[in-house]
């Protein structure tokens, strides 16, 4: 084993702290960095458009470790790198100083998108991190009538924390249903009945034109010409990699950081690595390179990260069965595999009118992936068969 | 080693018994069950990382 000395993490979400984590969980006795733009001990994201959202006051951050779990770490909040000089391995931040490390860990994650015709504003909101949520729960408390723009899950489970306040809800999404492109219309069209019935005035097919910002309230322009009046706006369009740090650095970071499966970043000389929704990675299992935004992707990733960054002869590589979860109203939706809008599906069990089902979807007849509505065993049923990239005919 | 599952945390997501089917299933309630509550020293690795996996953390190892 060789022996690092000095590790610096760049970015303080789960990727990051899960490297620090599994560090010192394999023994590593040298000193860690963590490096974060928040002005926040590091918390989990998930609970920001759920229960953070919904629950009755006080409501608790949820922390990733205790604050005892950072003596012996050099915490770095409230700053944010601006440039990585790889020959050096120097991360500079935006407060003039400099870290040097022998290992540099790029997880710097995500940044929320913004949308041009309807820009960041008093009462219009991204939800990325705990500031962005707790300006949305204020404004859950003070205002009547929301607006949800992107149906994806964010925005989705937005609306449904919303409704669960009482709150008056539009939900704009400019495809045929919410969460179509992702997981397809099946579970779309189950997830838009899902919010109609929950009252939300779903409006699909449109887009945002415009807005006005008026004294008391937003009026904003659709595509097709109709209005929405809201007292806050949400914008869920997606996320981008936080990379721009990168810029100059040499490494390519365009829609990412390309990374082995051994997390290590090509064409950096050695010792930086990559982790977490920043990563672009060569999965076996999707066949090509991927960037996932997933909490258990990124929990998974440092872990192999942390054995390879102790062990260069380490055989640990990062191809897991990717696993995402959204929880809206009662229902829990659980996506297994690499799954796209335009997959075919096929009903395993369950029934879609009573809201409880497992649809799985294959490519070229083998199973890439499974969708299970209000039904966790399927879960653990179809996994074995998405590792192995089953043939469907033995499937169902 | 000792595993416990926090049912009060417990979101039935099922990560645990995809990662270390051995140790972690649901019973026939649809409840998570830890089947190997003191599992051997030879899936220690195996049950970290189930509880390292855990979206709600409601897995605690003990040595």
């Amino acid at each position: 084993m060789s022996a690092p000395g000095r590790v610096a993490v760049v970015g303080a979400s789960l990727a990051g702290v899960r490297v620090l984590k599994a560090l010192r969980r394999k023994g590593f006795d040298g000193e860690l960095v963590l490096i974060g733009d928040e002005n926040e001990l590091p918390y989990d994201r998930p609970p920001l458009s759920k229960h953070y959202l919904t629950g009755d006051d006080p409501v608790a951050v949820k922390l990733l470790e205790p604050e005892s779990f950072y003596d012996d770490v050099e915490l770095r909040l409230g700053v944010s790198a601006v440039r990585l000089d790889l020959a050096d391995r120097a991360v500079t931040l935006d407060d003039g100083s400099s870290v040097r490390a022998d290992h540099v860990v790029i997880a710097t994650g995500a940044r929320a998108r913004t949308l041009a015709e309807l820009p960041d504003g008093p009462r219009i909101a991204r939800l990325r991190t705990l500031a962005d949520a707790r300006r949305i729960r204020a404004a859950f408390r003070s205002c009547r009538r929301l607006l949800v723009v992107g149906g994806g899950f964010i925005g989705c489970e937005v609306a449904a924390s919303a409704r669960r306040r009482g709150l008056e809800v539009t939900l704009v999404e400019p495809l045929a249903a919410p969460v179509v492109r992702g997981v397809g219309a099946v579970v779309g069209g189950t997830i838009a009945a899902v919010h109609r019935d929950n009252g939300v005035d779903l409006r699909v097919g449109l887009a945002v034109a415009g807005v006005e910002h008026l004294a008391d309230r937003l009026v904003v322009m659709l595509t097709d010409g109709s209005r929405v009046e809201a007292d806050f706006a949400v914008v869920g369009v997606g996320a981008t990699p936080a990379t721009e740090w990168l810029a100059g650095s040499g490494i390519e970071a365009t829609g990412g950081v390309a990374c082995d499966d051994r997390c290590r970043v090509a064409g950096a000389g050695g010792g930086v690595w990559a982790v977490g929704d920043v990563a672009v990675w060569p999965s076996r299992l999707s066949g090509g390179p991927v960037r996932i935004e997933h909490w258990t992707n990124a929990a998974e990733q440092a872990s192999v990260l942390a054995a390879n960054l102790l062990d260069d002869s380490s055989d640990m590589c990062h191809d897991p069965v990717p696993y995402v979860w959204s929880d809206q109203y009662e229902h829990k939706v659980q996506i297994l595999g690499s799954v796209h809008g335009d997959d075919e599906t096929t009903l395993v069990s369950g029934s879609l009118d009573e809201r409880k089902f497992a649809l799985a979807y294959s490519r070229e007849g083998r199973i890439c992936g499974l969708v299970a509505f209000n039904s966790p065993r399927e879960v653990v049923a179809m996994r074995t068969l998405i590792a192995q990239s089953a043939l469907m005919a033995d499937v169902a | 080693m000792k595993v416990a599952v926090d049912l009060g945390l417990c979101d039935r997501q099922a990560v645990c018994i995809g990662i270390t089917p051995a140790v972690f299933d649901f019973n026939g309630d649809g409840e998570l069950t830890v089947l190997q509550p003191e599992p051997p020293e030879s899936l220690r690795d195996a049950v970290e990382d189930a509880a390292a996996a855990c979206p709600m953390a409601a897995i605690t190892v003990e040595q």
